[in-house]
C-alpha cells in the first residue's frame, strides 16, 4: 500500500475511533505501518543533515502523522479503560477483534489491579456473605444508544431502525451513498465496522 | 439510619470532584466497615432465631432491611473506592509518572500501590507499540510549528537537547526550542508557552 493509502486508512480510523461510543476492530496492521513510515521518514530526515525549508516541512509532517496516531491510540486506551468490563466479557464470549493483544493484556492488568485494590482496602473486611463482588459486570458498559452523524459510503438497505412489535410492523429505511444521518449507534455498530458507513 | 455514613464519604468525593484528589478519608471507610460488620452480627442472631422457628414475622423484615443496608454500603464503599481510582489516573495523564507530594499525600497506601502498578502496565503498553515504543502520553494537541518560543519559570539549569547543545534555564530566560521537547516541561510547569 502506498503512504497516502496507509495515511488515508489512519486517518479513517482515527475519526471512526474518536467519534464512537464503544471500541472499533482494532487495526494493529495500520499501527505497525505508520509506525514503520514514521520511522523512515525520521531516518531520511536524519541523513540530511542540513536546514532548508524541504527539511522543516518534512519534520512538520512526520509531527502530524505522530500526533493522529498517539490521537487514535489514546482514544481507543481511553475506552477501554473506562468500560474494561463490557470489553473483557465480549472477549471472553468470543468476540474477539475489538482487541489487539497488548490491548487485551492491558485490560487484563487492569481488571486484577483493579480487584486487588477494592479487596484490600475494602472487600476483606466484609462478611462472607458479600465478601466477593463480580467487578466486571459492575463497571458501567459505554453507552450505545448514543446519537452519532453518520455518512452512508456504499448503499445499505432495509435497516431495521425499530424492531417488530405485535402492534407494528418494523421500520425499516434505506440508506444510499453519499447521505448523511444523525441515528444512534447501535443501529449502525456493524456497518461502521465494515466500512459501509463513516463517522463524522 | 443505615447507610448514612456511606452517603457521606460518597459526598466527600463528590465535593472534590472537580479539583485533584481530596484526602482519603480512612477514618470514615472504617466506620462503614463497622456499620457493615454490627448488621451482620444482628442479622446472624435473627437468622439463628428463624432457623429455631421462634422468629415473628418482623424479624424476617428486619434481617431483610439489614441485609439490603450491607449491601448499600457496600455499593457506597465501591463507589467511593473506584471513582478515587479514576482520578488518579487521570492524575497520571496529566502530571506523568511522578506526582508531587502533596497530592500523594492524599492517596492511601493502597492506592500509591495501585498506582505503581498502573504506571507500569501502562508503560509495558506504550513499549511495545513499534521497536522503541510509542509515548502516548506526548502530542497532545496537534502541532502547528516545529518550533515554539518557550519562558522559563524556574531555574533547572542546564538541559541537553536532542541535537546535543545545551540551554541554561534561568528565570524568564526566553527559549526557541523544538516542541518534543518542551511538551513535557510545559506540563510540569517549567516553561511556559508565549503565544
Amino acid at each position: 500500500m502506498t503512504l497516502e493509502q496507509i495515511l488515508n486508512e489512519l486517518h479513517r480510523a482515527w475519526v471512526n475511533e474518536k467519534k464512537s461510543p464503544t471500541l472499533l476492530d482494532a487495526k494493529p496492521d495500520i499501527v505497525e505501518c505508520v509506525l514503520e513510515q514514521i520511522k523512515e521518514m525520521e531516518n531520511n530526515i536524519q541523513s540530511q543533515n542540513e536546514f532548508s525549508l524541504k527539511i522543516n516541512i518534512h519534520q512538520l509532517e512526520v509531527e502530524r502523522i505522530r500526533f493522529v496516531l498517539t490521537s487514535y491510540l489514546r482514544s481507543r486506551l481511553e475506552k477501554l479503560q473506562k468500560h474494561f468490563g463490557y470489553f473483557l466479557r465480549q472477549h471472553e464470549a468470543g468476540i474477539t477483534t475489538k482487541l489487539s493483544i497488548k490491548e487485551l493484556q492491558f485490560a487484563q492488568t487492569i481488571s486484577t489491579d483493579t480487584y486487588d485494590h477494592l479487596d484490600q482496602s475494602a472487600l476483606k473486611h466484609m462478611p462472607a456473605v458479600i465478601k466477593s463482588i463480580d467487578l466486571l459486570s459492575k463497571v458501567p458498559p459505554p453507552n450505545l444508544e448514543k446519537y452519532v452523524f453518520a455518512s452512508v459510503k456504499e448503499s445499505v438497505d432495509n435497516l431495521i431502525v425499530d424492531p417488530e412489535t405485535d402492534d407494528k410492523v418494523a421500520d425499516a429505511i434505506d440508506m444510499k451513498a453519499g447521505e448523511q444521518y444523525l441515528i444512534r449507534y447501535k443501529l449502525i455498530e456493524s456497518l461502521v465496522d465494515n466500512g459501509q458507513v463513516h463517522l463524522v | 439510619m443505615f447507610g448514612e455514613k456511606g452517603l457521606e464519604l460518597i459526598q466527600d468525593f463528590h465535593r472534590n470532584r472537580d479539583g485533584t484528589l481530596g484526602p482519603y478519608n480512612e477514618e470514615k471507610v472504617r466506620q462503614v466497615l463497622e456499620e457493615i460488620q454490627a448488621l451482620v452480627e444482628a442479622n446472624q442472631k435473627d437468622v439463628s432465631r428463624a432457623v429455631k422457628q421462634t422468629s415473628s414475622r418482623t424479624d424476617m423484615a428486619a434481617i431483610e432491611v439489614r441485609h439490603f443496608g450491607m449491601v448499600r454500603n457496600q455499593r457506597c464503599l465501591m463507589a467511593y473506592l473506584y471513582n478515587r481510582l479514576q482520578k488518579i489516573r487521570t492524575l497520571r495523564w496529566e502530571f506523568g509518572s511522578v506526582i508531587p507530594t502533596d497530592i500523594k499525600s492524599n492517596m492511601s497506601e493502597m492506592e500509591g500501590q495501585w498506582f505503581m502498578k498502573y504506571n507500569r502496565s501502562l508503560a509495558f503498553y506504550m513499549g511495545s507499540l513499534g521497536e522503541n515504543g510509542l509515548d502516548l502520553t506526548q502530542n497532545i494537541k496537534p502541532p502547528d510549528s516545529l518550533l515554539i518560543e518557550v519562558r522559563c519559570l524556574e531555574e533547572r539549569g542546564e538541559m541537553q537537547l536532542d541535537n546535543g547543545s545545551t540551554i541554561l534555564l534561568k528565570k524568564n530566560s526566553i527559549h526557541f526550542l523544538p516542541r518534543s521537547q518542551c511538551e513535557s516541561l510545559i506540563r510540569e510547569g517549567v516553561l511556559e508557552h508565549i503565544t
